[in-house]
């Protein structure tokens, strides 16, 4: 796919970058050291998650068949995506990559919606609780569309 | 630098090294853009000389070509401003699949001598050193010998179509 950033690269073919495109990506790289930041928290607590989710959620909702190892997995490669994105500053990247195929998935499957939607909640909710104010900032409007995208497909 | 490393990684987070070879990277960026917009100034004077000496070294180019003098001044100022892009990137992935190839092509195709294209580029790499400053061109320098080496690995044409080479 191409992001904005290497679609500037692409543009400039045979010239050089304009001040503007140099504009945009100075001011990238300026948000380089928070992203980088950002995603070293969201790794540490990917490892607890791989641990600890699939307990919590067993817990919190006993009756569900839904959350299996298999499950919490595949959340956390939903996860990296996210930190991959956001170390781009591209939400299209997790769109095309993660959201998309998320849905699809949960429309096929027959899976109840709101058993998905609850553990992406429960993720964020973490996220939320552990990251440092600037990673949450800079990870929030990502983390709120990944989460509101399990609403996209009607409940049963 | 930055498109390969965060393009590569899949579905893991990156690497100490790699992280620290972003910041250091980042941490460049300032000095780089400055160097480019040196560039951006003084491409047209460094171009404007070494195809001036181009001209003397070659009296003869013109007969086989007769707009190839004018044309090779827009490909310098091309290669140039390709070469600075890749400085600021910091890294010469991209421009070699979006230029240095096709490029090369070109080369190949219009029957320059490999003694030609040395004497272009190395002149080319004079004026650059000419016209800028010590630390610009110090930023840049790696970029003009990867470009030197890439477009002079080219083999000798069956015909000369360059004309005699001569030395003032």
């Amino acid at each position: 796919m191409n992001t904005w950033f290497t679609e500037i690269v692409r543009d400039a073919n045979e010239r050089l970058f304009s001040p503007a495109e140099l504009d945009r990506i100075m001011a990238y790289y300026s948000s380089m050291p928070a992203r980088l930041k950002a995603a070293e928290e969201i790794e540490v607590i990917d490892a607890d998650f791989n641990r600890n989710l699939l307990v919590e959620m067993r817990k919190k909702f006993p009756n569900r068949e839904l959350y299996s190892k298999r499950v919490i997995l595949d959340l956390l490669d939903g996860l990296r995506v996210l930190a991959q994105a956001l170390l781009m500053d591209e939400p299209q990247f997790l769109r095309d990559r993660w959201i998309f195929h998320l849905i699809r998935v949960i429309e096929e499957s027959g899976i109840d919606p709101d058993h998905v939607r609850d553990v992406y909640v429960e993720m964020g909710n973490v996220l939320n609780h552990r990251l440092s104010a600037s990673s949450r900032e800079l990870m929030g409007p990502l983390l709120q569309e990944l989460i509101e995208s399990t609403s996209l497909v009607p409940s049963y | 630098m930055i498109s390969s490393c965060l393009h590569k990684i899949d579905n893991r987070y990156l690497k100490a090294k790699e992280r620290s070879d972003l910041l250091a990277y980042v941490a460049t960026a300032r000095a780089r853009r400055t160097a480019l917009e040196e560039v951006r100034k003084k491409t047209g004077a460094a171009i404007d000389s070494m195809m001036g000496e181009i001209r003397k070294l070659y009296p003869q180019f013109m007969q086989y070509r007769p707009h190839g003098f004018d044309k090779g001044h827009r490909d310098m100022v091309l290669l140039t401003s390709m070469t600075a892009n890749a400085m600021f990137l910091g890294e010469t992935d991209t421009i070699d699949e979006q230029f240095t190839f096709w490029y090369r092509s070109i080369l190949k195709a219009v029957h320059l001598t490999p003694q030609f294209l040395t004497d272009t580029f190395e002149l080319w790499a004079a004026a650059l050193k000419r016209q800028l400053s010590l630390d610009t061109y110090e930023m840049l320098e790696p970029f003009v010998q990867h470009m030197i080496e890439k477009l002079t690995d080219i083999p000798a044409p069956a015909k000369d179509e360059v004309g005699e080479r001569r030395l003032a």
